[in-house]
């Protein structure tokens, strides 16, 4: 089983970016520009990690992690968004994210959760 | 003259005239990406309240672009640190990922750890951000940005004339960019500013309201008012708009005179104001004088608020010319005056007074209706009431 990313985010940009980011590193990504279809890739690609925004124009992003915890608990999630507000990361992490990110990232912490997730160490 | 330079030496010519550094940065870097032919280019800016660089990142294929705050970099960043702290592994500027590469590959480096450990943490981040070369941008000793430059098209490598050349472009960025800096600064302060002198205003204007206790909120409904109408005069064509600047100018006359429009008042004795019941002439005589106390109030700044002053004086005004202190009439009142006469009748009947309970709106606006020609311009009556008709909507 290959290694394999969906990445939500409601801005194209980000997720175009984000999506050649990973792609560099021999990772197979998906992308979801809404949570509707990050649902129905999470469910048809059985990705092992998720990167979610929490800012999503037609569910807000914590329903959508719950929503996709409840289908499967198995994928590692990082959230990674511009919300900063301590009770929003709390409640994050309750519902099963691992890691949260806020924005602006410094792209090696990307890189390092991502490689955290995949369990493997950069040489 | 070799194609790129002309086409970058255009660019450090005109980009001094941008003062927006976004905007700046963003034509930058799409230039070079054109000049030299690249993959991709982006740039890392310093933001001094944020105390990181920010990465934007532009032109390029798709999957490279950038929305702005989504990337960082902190000034702990081995980029950052290499090129401020002065560094200085080769003769030049530039950190060159192959060069980078060789050099790690090379025995000799293997003898000193710490900068191997340096170079290997600068090629991981180059790595990251798809950088073939990194350029900094210095003004004076500040590393201003880093301008990270991606693959060249066709897998062809670049060449020391063209990296010369940019980096002398980049330290042509940074003062432009410092320059742009400046200018956004200035106009911030100056929106600020600006924000400040009309809350001042407003307190003065509201000064007199702490007299007379039935007005409370009358001066700030009265220029809200006042400037809905006069937005819809400029959208009826009423008001010629001989260009934005001037239209902004009479805006905040009028807005000033709205504000300020009842400050004689607080030369009129309080027992004439909060009198209940009809005044004698002699009363009346004296509550007329209030347009032209505000004026001698105001004196200092004749020339400033000139406008606004005339507003004020003439906001009793009637356009059949039963009005004071003048008895002016039609187009012969000023049309701020008339504007705030109109607004300061309406909101008069639908507030309480000391000789009378507040008209119910309806009223209130049918009183208007009813002196639409005698007391009131009738464009501006018009005006007032597509303004009402909208907020009912």
């Amino acid at each position: 089983m290959g290694e394999r990313v969906l990445v939500v985010d409601n801005e194209k940009e980000v997720s175009n970016f984000l999506v050649s980011f990973l792609k560099r590193r021999n990772i197979k990504v998906f992308s979801a520009t809404s949570a509707a279809t990050a649902v129905e890739i999470y469910k048809k690609e059985k990705p092992n990690v998720v990167l979610l925004d929490i800012v999503m124009p037609d569910m807000d992003g914590l329903t959508l992690l719950q929503r996709l915890k409840a289908i499967d608990s198995g994928p590692h999630i990082g959230m990674l968004t511009s919300r900063k507000s301590s009770v929003v990361i709390a409640e994050v992490k309750k519902l099963g994210a691992e890691v949260f990110l806020s924005k602006p990232v410094e792209l090696s912490e990307i890189d390092k959760v991502i490689k955290g997730f995949l369990g493997r160490d950069r040489v | 003259m070799i194609g790129y330079r002309k086409i970058l030496e255009q660019a450090a010519r005109q980009m001094i005239l941008i003062h927006d550094p976004d905007v700046l940065i963003r034509l930058i870097i799409k230039i070079v990406i054109k000049a030299i032919g690249l993959e991709h280019a982006g740039f890392l800016l310093y933001e001094e309240e944020k105390g990181y660089y920010t990465l934007t990142v532009s032109g390029g294929k798709s999957g490279t672009k950038l929305s702005e705050g989504f990337a960082r970099v902190r000034r702990e960043n081995p980029m950052v640190k290499y090129f401020s702290y002065g560094y200085r592994f080769w003769r030049d500027d530039f950190l060159i990922h192959s060069r980078i590469k060789r050099t790690l590959e090379s025995k000799k480096m293997l003898k000193d750890p710490l900068r191997r450990q340096l170079l290997k943490e600068l090629q991981y981040q180059m790595e990251l951000h798809k950088a073939e070369v990194c350029l900094p941008c210095f003004f004076r000793d500040k590393l201003v940005g880093i301008v990270i430059l991606g693959k060249k098209m066709k897998r062809k490598t670049f060449t020391f004339s063209e990296l010369g050349y940019l980096s002398i472009l980049a330290s042509d960025v940074a003062m432009a960019i410092e320059n742009a800096k400046l200018f956004q600064g200035i106009r911030i302060q100056l929106d600020k500013n600006r924000k400040l002198f009309l809350r001042m205003i407003e307190v003065l204007g509201g000064a007199i309201e702490a007299k007379d206790k039935y007005t409370s909120g009358h001066t700030s409904r009265v220029a809200v008012l006042s400037l809905k109408i006069f937005e819809e005069l400029c959208r009826r064509g009423i008001v010629k708009k001989k260009n934005y600047q001037e239209k902004l100018r009479m805006k905040e006359m009028l807005h000033i005179a709205a504000l300020l429009h009842d400050i004689g008042k607080i030369g009129i004795p309080e027992h004439i104001i909060n009198k209940q019941g009809p005044l004698t002439p002699e009363e009346r005589h004296i509550i007329e004088q209030h347009p032209v106390i505000g004026v001698n109030i105001l004196y200092p700044l004749r020339k400033e608020f000139k406008d606004a002053i005339l507003g004020i004086k003439h906001h009793h005004e009637r356009y059949d010319g039963r009005g004071y202190p003048e008895g002016r009439r039609g187009c012969h009142i000023p049309l701020i005056a008339a504007i705030i006469g109109l607004a300061d009748a309406y909101d008069a009947m639908t507030s309480d007074r000391p000789y009378r309970k507040a008209l119910a709106k309806e009223r209130a606006i049918g009183e208007i209706r009813k002196n639409k020609g005698t007391q009131f311009r009738p464009d501006i009556v018009e005006a007032f009431l597509n303004v009402l008709m909208r907020e009912e909507v």
